[in-house]
């Protein structure tokens, strides 16, 4: 394999954990990206999920964050998800109406240099 | 010798002479006469009268008719026309006499009638015989007027006098004019039978600024030869017999003639005279100018000169001598002796040549005298007779000379003895004497003679008598008189009042008064005046009309005839008059009749019609009203104008007639109207209301003597301004409900005619107002049922209770109260509905609602009517406010809604629900309600429940249907990659039935896609039901059978032929190969498919048509195929899209083309939404539509690729696809859905198809078409359900149906296939119809 399809990073800087995930989401690195929101979680920390810089993911990956959220269900605040907006992945949060059990968060514009 | 009053002969040549001698006072008249009578004759010569005209003065005499004498004096000198008994001819007694005769005197006596006038007609003398002539005109003050008074009768005349006045000034003419007219010319005074009269004018100017007249009647002379005519050889007769001494001399002065005057003037002989000559008898100096005068006097000349003679005796004497040359060469000179004269009286020369010259006239006068005359001595010996007086008794002249008239007229001696002695001693004017001549006796005779005493020489005297034979005109007058007595008979016979009267005038000549001359028999009787005859009209009637004085002396001066009718006041009764004059100025005759009679029955018969008339006008007026109390008070206008009453009042009776409540009022303009619209009936008293109450007609002509009325109640009439009534009572069923009362504030006297009048109009006007009544109630009874109706169509079309309310409320006010409420108190949501002709009381109203609303104790509470009980208050009264409102609230409202009438029924509105519809009237113009109002209400309320009621079932039943039929409808239509294809169901309203409309689609294995749209006729359950067997019967056969159109729709005929599913179906179907784009298509009865080309042209499949499919079997089923270009449309619609009412389908089928064309390249769904709305199919109430709309798409581009069944495989897919669908240019969004479908359904294959496979793949294939990207993905692996994880909900598949419009999985025992599609260049991205 040569590149990885998507890269995971987890800082806390802020008090709250947050998992930045860069590039796609497929059934092929969905476990990967699960045990990075597992890792994420288990900080205690309120979770901040930037999902700006997926260019793709699938149902697979939507399938992990309904996991992820349903795991945290007793621990608010609920985990913050930021998504850019007429992406392919806000499409997904909405069509699959996982904006029921996070916080979305629309970003807009926001530069490549952050990544 | 003649003495100074002798008679004169004048023959017309001496009085030529006369007249010419400067100093004579009327040479103009003389001469008109002498001219005048010239043409004529010699017998007609003039007599005159008295001496030298130069001795009379104009001043001695004037004459009483001169112009400028007031009219007063204008006396008739002749009394010429004939009395009652009038067959005598006298002449006037008053007619002045001059004192001493003279021209004028002969002027006057002259028997040619004379009119001397001046240049400007202005009549100067006229003379008694112009006067007896004109007649009528005489009295006329200038010839202009005579003309003019003539003009009408005698144009001739006119013509005279016009010739007269020309600028030449008056000439002689001789005019002889026939009358022939009933001018009463001679002088009757009545018309008779007219003798026609000829006069003949003639006009000769006789001096500056004088002209004369001459009129004479010639109707003799016209009609015989006068005998007078015929003696032409008479002068010689008078010579011998003249008495002037008459000598004729030869050349030679020696005598050669002479009269015996001659001889007895010189004493000698004829004898001794013939030998004789001019020197033996005159004296010295005249000798020779005796001779001279002989030999130098011109012929036909006359000298005049005295001339001293010598007789026998030697005694000398003085002679008056005209010398004259004869036509023979002769000198001829008459002499008259008037030595006598010169010597008693020393008159002047030219006194003594006239003397001499009388004296010679007077023997040629007594020839040549147009009369009889002769000389009578003392014993009546007859001395001198011209033979005009001969003639006029048929004697001998020679025969009588010497004898008495007992010799030569025997048998008329008796009659003239006496006149004879009286004649000795005076002058006798004018004895008329009649008889029979000797050689005549069978042919009486009438003279009328003048006698005159004179003197004659050597007698003790005598007397001369001037005769006129008047029989001729004496039996005119005597036929005449006559006639006269018959017309006098006939005035004593008719049944008209005749009288003569003469009018008296006054200083100025005004007429003052008549008198009556004659009068017949009828009279007394006309005129009620008696025996009148002598006196005036003013003795017998004081106060008699002076204009009909000042009428009728006009006329008898100025003459004509009046016709008139007149009320004479003075005497109360009508005449017809008509009056004339009689040719006697200041005289007229009257013959009238009493109009009295006739009039009073022409008045009568005026009357009559004028009532007539009055009925015709009043009837047309009952015609032009239809409104009561329009038609009340134009009857009252109307009979108090022709009546011209001071009022009309119609009357209404109230409370047992103590009141009247007038309905309608005529007043006299200025006369004020009744204040209260309200009369207390005690004016009348009890008699009076009785007669009313019985319906008898009450008449009064004056209150304040009518026995009926007591003092007080004369005193209450006279204070509403009555005098006078008249009262027709209206009667209804036996009861008096009305009157007509008309009233007079003067007293007046009603007629019968009147009575039955107001009778009439009173009836009439009662039975138009009751016929206007019915019809206006049949009218608003025809309204409301239509409104009715209307409302009852409106209400079936009103879903909504509460908007079926509103409308039952509107209606109610529009057409049947003033105010309505519709209420439904007890149901679950309580309804009310409120209206009021006046929209600013609807608060009011509502509040009023709401108060009383929930007190089910209330007396009028609505829940009595909606338990079912129908109220009808026919006129609220106080009482009912006060038991319904107890508190002053409520009472104030109700006394603002102000309710007059009232009604209450309960409405049906279903099986356990029930309302309240209550109406009331409060304007005062209204009518009461009553039974027939509440029963109509009663009515209107059971058809508005059962429209209510049954639009709520319908309504219901409708949901249910509609529900039913879109679930026999297709979930789905097929779906093929090539094609974009949708379908739309419109049922039409919530009212409209469910239809039979359906589509269905099928596909077959070879790719081929059938479309079917079709029509189960029928709107209901039922039909929507077959259509449902249908349906699902196809479906089940279609896969069996080819893929054929005309297959299929025989499938669907045998399909509605099962038993009990014979129907009439209609249905359009068409087959397509995706592959080839080739289209079958066929149509059993139903409007044909459209297909539209990407360049916009419409086809229509239109020629495979079979009849619809009924229970009949058909052997045609045509069936035809087109080309389909890529991107073209096909259109199958069921016929509520293009049928509209009143509009032919083939209209409705181009309107669909045109809507179709204007959305050309659109992709189907907008397609189908915009041709539905641009058809107009929301509003479209009539019928459901069914629509099919399929659009042919061909992939463009194809995208392939097969990737190992491996998770890893996924991002290099993706990488693949991005370039793939950027190179397409779906667009992101798109690109995005394509990406994650395509992933998902990778996903799944990967996931759960190979577990356990040998190099498993998945194929992945996209085709772009014109509005999606179909992908496809195909595994051989098996998906099974226990390879699902735990939790994920299907959430792979959940997404691909969510981006897709299409998507399929067909799993098989060799694999999986996924379709989907998803659009691009839209938005929109799924359908109700398409999800999975």
């Amino acid at each position: 394999m040569s590149e990885p399809l998507a890269t995971f990073t987890t800082d806390s800087d802020t008090g709250a954990t947050r998992l930045r995930v860069s590039g796609e989401l497929d059934m092929s690195n969905v476990e990967e990206f699960r045990g990075n929101l597992a890792g994420a979680g288990s900080s205690g920390t309120p979770i901040v999920l930037d999902l700006t810089l997926v260019a793709y993911m699938d149902s697979h990956a939507i399938q992990a964050i309904f996991e992820f959220a349903e795991n945290r269900r007793n621990l608010p605040p609920l985990p913050l998800v930021a998504v850019r907006p007429n992406s392919v992945v806000s499409d997904l949060v909405r069509l699959t109406q996982l904006d029921d059990v996070i916080e979305l968060l629309i970003v807009e514009d926001r530069p490549e240099g952050e990544m | 010798m003649f003495g100074f009053a002798g008679l004169w002969a004048i023959s017309p040549q001496l009085l030529l002479e006369e007249i010419d001698r400067p100093g004579a006072i009327q040479p103009g008249a003389i001469a008109a006469c002498v001219r005048r009578l010239l043409p004529v004759g010699d017998e007609r010569q003039l007599v005159m009268k008295g001496k030298s005209l130069r001795e009379e003065g104009s001043s001695i005499h004037t004459f009483p008719w001169a112009a400028t004498q007031p009219k007063r004096q204008l006396q008739p000198p002749h009394d010429s026309y004939p009395s009652k008994s009038g067959n005598q001819l006298r002449m006037k007694d008053q007619l002045p006499h001059p004192p001493e005769h003279s021209l004028l005197q002969f002027f006057d006596a002259c028997p040619i009638g004379l009119v001397e006038f001046e240049d400007s007609g202005a009549i100067t003398r006229i003379n008694s015989e112009a006067v007896r002539l004109l007649r009528s005109c005489a009295g006329q003050k200038s010839l202009g007027n005579i003309f003019e008074a003539f003009g009408s009768r005698w144009p001739e005349l006119v013509e005279v006098f016009a010739q007269t006045f020309t600028s030449e000034g008056p000439l002689v003419r001789d005019h002889r004019i026939v009358s022939e007219l009933n001018e009463p010319h001679r002088g009757s005074s009545v018309d008779g039978p007219a003798t026609p009269t000829v006069l003949s004018f003639d006009v000769v100017r006789v001096g500056p600024n004088q002209n004369m007249l001459t009129v004479s009647d010639v109707s003799d002379s016209e009609d015989s030869q006068h005998p007078l005519r015929r003696s032409e050889g008479r002068y010689r007769m008078l010579f011998d017999q003249a008495i002037d001494g008459i000598f004729v001399l030869d050349d030679r002065y020696r005598f050669v003639d002479v009269n015996p005057a001659a001889c007895e003037m010189l004493g000698f002989t004829k004898q001794e005279l013939l030998t004789l000559s001019l020197s033996n008898v005159l004296i010295s100096d005249d000798v020779f100018r005796g001779q001279a005068l002989v030999n130098s006097l011109p012929e036909s000349s006359t000298d005049r000169g005295f001339w001293n003679l010598r007789r026998k005796d030697g005694t000398n004497l003085v002679g008056d001598a005209a010398v004259r040359r004869r036509p023979d060469g002769l000198v001829q000179g008459v002499v008259r002796d008037v030595t006598e004269l010169r010597n008693m009286h020393a008159l002047s020369e030219q006194h003594q040549q006239r003397a001499m010259q009388q004296q010679s006239l007077r023997e040629t006068l007594v020839a040549n005298a147009p009369f009889g005359i002769a000389l009578y001595d003392s014993n009546f010996v007859c001395l001198e007779m011209n033979d005009v007086l001969a003639n006029y008794f048929d004697i001998s002249r020679d025969d009588s000379i010497g004898q008495t008239p007992a010799t030569f007229l025997p048998l008329l001696w008796p009659s003239l003895e006496p006149i004879f002695e009286r004649a000795l001693t005076e002058p006798i004017h004018n004895v008329e004497v009649s008889g029979f001549t000797a050689s005549e006796p069978w042919r009486k005779r009438w003279w009328l003679s003048s006698y005159n005493p004179i003197s004659l020489p050597g007698e003790q005297g005598g007397f001369a008598v001037q005769t006129l034979d008047i029989s001729e005109r004496k039996r005119a007058e005597l036929a005449l008189a006559e006639q006269q007595d018959q017309l006098w008979s006939v005035f004593s016979s008719i049944d008209e009042g005749f009288c003569l009267c003469e009018v008296i005038f006054d200083d100025v000549g005004q007429p003052i008064d008549w008198r009556y001359l004659v009068v017949n028999p009828l009279f007394a009787t006309m005129s009620g005046i008696t025996d009148p005859v002598g006196k005036t009209i003013l003795d017998l009637v004081p106060d008699f009309e002076p204009e009909m004085i000042a009428k009728f002396g006009n006329l008898s001066v100025e003459g004509g005839v009046l016709r008139f009718q007149q009320r004479l006041a003075s005497l109360n009764r009508w005449f017809d008059v008509f009056a004339t004059s009689v040719g006697v100025p200041g005289r007229f005759a009257v013959v009238f009749k009493d109009q009295t009679e006739k009039r009073e029955f022409d008045a009568a018969l005026l009357k009559h019609s004028k009532f007539n008339g009055f009925r015709a006008a009043f009837s047309d007026s009952l015609r032009e009203f239809q409104e009561p109390a329009l038609l009340e008070s134009r009857a009252a206008e109307m009979l108090g104008q022709f009546l011209e009453a001071d009022r009309v009042h119609f009357v209404q009776f109230e409370g047992d007639f103590q009141f009247a409540k007038v309905r309608s009022e005529y007043v006299k303009s200025g006369l004020v109207r009744t204040a209260s619209g309200r009369l207390p009936l005690d004016d009348l008293g009890t008699a009076v209301i009785d007669d009313i109450r019985t319906g008898r007609m009450v008449r009064v002509a004056d209150a304040s003597l009518d026995e009926r009325f007591s003092g007080p109640q004369r005193r209450a009439l006279r204070g509403i301004g009555v005098n006078s009534l008249l009262i027709a009572p209206v009667v209804k069923s036996g009861r008096t409900v009305g009157a007509f009362a008309v009233h007079f504030a003067e007293v007046h006297s009603w007629s019968d005619d009147e009575a039955s009048l107001v009778d009439e109009v009173a009836q009439r006007t009662i039975v138009a107002v009751d016929q206007a009544r019915g019809v206006i109630r049949l009218d608003r009874r025809q309204a409301r049922s239509e409104a009715l109706a209307g409302a009852l169509v409106e209400l079936e079309q009103l879903g909504d209770i509460e908007k079926q309310a509103r409308c039952i409320v509107e209606m109610l006010t529009a057409h049947f109260a003033d105010y309505a409420t519709f209420e439904v108190p007890e149901a679950a949501t309580p309804l009310i509905a409120l209206a009021h002709v006046d929209p600013a009381m609807v608060p009011t109203l509502r509040k009023l609602r709401e108060i009383r609303a929930q007190d089910p104790s209330a007396p009028l509470s609505v829940l009595h009517a909606a338990y079912g009980e129908s109220q009808i208050l026919a006129k609220v009264t106080d009482a009912v406010v006060h038991e319904y409102a107890p508190d002053e609230t409520t009472r104030t409202l109700l006394k603002k809604l102000n309710p007059r009438s009232h009604l209450a029924v309960p409405i049906e509105l279903g099986v356990l629900e029930r309302g309240a519809l209550m109406v009331g009237i409060s304007r005062p113009e209204r009518d009461l309600y009553d039974d027939e109002d509440l029963e109509f209400l009663r009515h209107s309320a059971l058809r508005f429940g059962v429209v209510i009621a049954a639009t709520r079932l319908r309504r219901e039943e409708h949901a249910i249907s509609v529900r039913l039929q879109k679930a026999l409808l297709p979930d789905q239509i097929v779906w093929m990659p090539d094609f974009d294809i949708t379908a739309r169901y419109h049922a039409v309203s919530d009212y409209m039935e469910v239809g039979g409309d359906w589509y269905d689609s099928f596909r077959w294995p070879t790719g081929e896609v059938g479309l079917m749209v079709g029509d189960v006729v029928g709107h209901n359950l039922e039909s929507a039901a077959a259509m449902g067997r249908l349906r699902a019967g196809l479906a089940a056969v279609a896969p069996t059978l080819a893929p054929s159109p005309a297959d299929l729709l025989d499938a669907l005929h045998q399909c509605a032929q099962r038993p009990g599913g014979s129907l009439f179906v209609t249905a359009a179907c068409v087959v397509i190969d995706p592959k080839t784009g080739v289209l079958k298509y066929a149509s059993a009865g139903h409007p044909p498919t459209l297909v539209l080309s990407p360049s916009g042209t419409v086809t229509r499949l239109d020629d495979a048509q079979s009849p619809p499919l009924t229970p009949r079997h058909t052997n045609e089923r045509p069936e035809r195929t087109i080309q389909l270009e890529p991107g073209s449309l096909v259109f199958m619609y069921s016929d509520g899209l293009v049928e509209r009412r009143g509009e032919r389908i083939d209209y409705g089928i181009s309107r669909l083309e045109r809507a179709i064309s204007s959305v050309n390249g659109q992709n189907a769904e907008t397609t189908a939404d915009s041709v539905l709305k641009e058809m107009g199919t929301e509003r479209n109430t009539e019928d459901d539509v069914v629509v099919v709309c399929a659009r042919y798409t061909p992939a463009n581009a194809t995208f392939e690729a097969v990737i190992a069944a491996e998770p890893s495989e996924l991002a290099g897919l993706r990488t693949k696809l991005r370039e793939w669908l950027d190179e397409q240019d779906v667009g992101q969004s798109a690109a995005n859905d394509v990406l994650l479908a395509v992933g998902e359904a990778c996903s799944n294959s990967v996931e759960h198809a190979y577990q356990g496979h040998q190099n498993p793949t998945v194929a992945v294939q996209l085709k772009k078409h014109d509005h999606f990207v179909v992908a496809t993905v195909t595994d051989h692996g098996t998906w099974g359900a226990s390879t699902r994880r735990k939790g994920e909900g299907g959430r792979g598949t959940y997404i691909m149906a969510s981006l897709a419009n299409f998507y399929d999985r067909n799993s098989s025992p060799r694999g999986t296939i996924v379709t989907l599609s998803i659009p691009i260049h839209d938005t929109s991205r799924q359908d109700a119809n398409f999800q999975l």
